[in-house]
């Protein structure tokens, strides 16, 4: 009896204390506290990232990250040139197109990457060392090699989440190289380009990429950046839309380091 | 000893769950060790392990904690009627446990991982048992 009173005390102390922790937390009064924490976490989370990494089962060979890399960057250079090619035929109908905005890229350390199975299945989200201290801000792209890697979900004062696209809470606009627009929803594993209307024509090896989601303050997804390739298409005729699986030229696995799209302000 | 090793396989799963993967171990721990040892104190390794978990994944302080917290005197009133101690129950403390924590904190495989959960929580508790 005497031992059941005992631990219901310390039940109630802690539940109480863990509550006013989290009120405070979500208020923003806890930021000098968690700053401190966060110091000490990010170079042990860092070192333990970096090591399991490198460890030999899990780091890939010199090759295929050659091969990967040169993958990507043909990818970019494709889109490169579909672009060109609209600039080009837009310049000739006296349109003027408009000028890309120069892009402020925070590169940030991935210290975190929670995922089933470690170096294996791709993780839901990355911690990064970069927090509010460093001026990023939630809602803001991530990307790596013009390539879509996420959003920050959240951020502290030396620490940000970023919410990869291949999570199951991700969805976006998102429009193929033939400028179909449809919606990128994350399952997990990969994504699936939905709300397709069935008139419109995609195929299998199209890019897709981001239709341009920026709110007023200038955080979001910003135009053409890479999500990845449609691999599969599931069209039937008696549906009002069409849907296709894409998937990412990123192995969300191998990254270290990502940059973080800042706003202008 | 034990609270030696208890210290080290807490401190483990909080590492490893902070950085490289998803799978509650912690709450498995905890779960584990309150099975074992029936301590109040195990509130306060509960609270400690879940603010550090916070802060390693940028949640809000206090948010693991109370997850922890709350998870582990469900527990504690299940063991006033029954026994606790058993392999069927682990499996199935452990998998629920691990379940709501996937989905309350968003993460994906919910299922995959909660019986991975659950088989990392059968073996922890065979090996330390055997202890």
């Amino acid at each position: 009896m005497r031992q059941r009173e005992r631990f219901l005390f310390v039940f109630f102390i802690f539940i109480l204390i863990s509550i006013v922790i989290f009120l405070l937390s979500l208020g923003g009064n806890l930021k000098f506290a968690s700053s401190i924490l966060e110091k000490l976490a990010s170079p042990i989370g860092g070192t333990i990232f970096t090591v399991f990494h490198r460890l030999p089962f899990i780091s890939e060979s010199e090759q295929t990250k050659k091969l990967k890399d040169k993958n990507l960057n043909l990818a970019v250079l494709l889109l490169e040139i579909e672009k060109l090619k609209k600039e080009n035929s837009a310049l000739r109908d006296q349109f003027q197109t408009p000028k890309p905005k120069s892009d402020n890229l925070m590169p940030a350390n991935i210290i975190g990457s929670h995922g089933f199975i470690p170096g294996i299945t791709t993780p839901s989200n990355f911690i990064l060392d970069k927090g509010e201290l460093d001026f990023a801000k939630v809602g803001e792209a991530v990307v790596y090699k013009n390539n879509l890697i996420g959003k920050v979900a959240k951020t502290s004062s030396r620490l940000s989440r970023v919410e990869i696209i291949v999570n199951s809470s991700s969805s976006f606009t998102a429009k193929t190289q033939g400028d179909v627009l449809g919606v990128i929803k994350g399952d997990g594993k990969a994504m699936t380009f939905s709300n397709v209307l069935l008139s419109e024509n995609i195929k299998v090896g199209d890019l897709v990429t981001t239709k341009g989601d920026i709110t007023i303050e200038g955080i979001g997804y910003p135009q053409d950046l890479i999500i990845g390739k449609i691999i599969s298409i599931d069209k039937n005729p008696s549906s009002l839309f069409q849907k296709a699986r894409v998937e990412s030229f990123v192995n969300f696995n191998k990254l270290f380091m990502v940059f973080i799209i800042m706003t202008n302000e | 000893m034990s609270k030696l090793l208890f210290f080290l396989l807490i401190s483990f799963a909080i590492l490893l769950e902070g950085t490289i993967t998803s799978i509650p171990i912690v709450l498995d721990m905890l779960l584990i060790f309150y099975i074992l040892k029936r301590k109040s104190s195990l509130f306060i390794l509960a609270f400690i392990s879940g603010i550090i978990l916070d802060v390693f994944e940028v949640r809000a302080l206090g948010l693991t904690s109370i997850f922890f917290i709350s998870f582990l005197f469900i527990v504690f009133q299940y063991a006033r009627k029954f026994e606790i101690a058993t392999y069927p129950f682990v499996f199935f403390a452990s998998f629920l446990g691990g379940l709501f924590y996937l989905w309350i904190f968003n993460y994906n495989y919910v299922f995959q991982q909660a019986t991975v959960s659950s088989i990392i929580s059968i073996l922890v508790f065979i090996g330390l048992k055997k202890l």
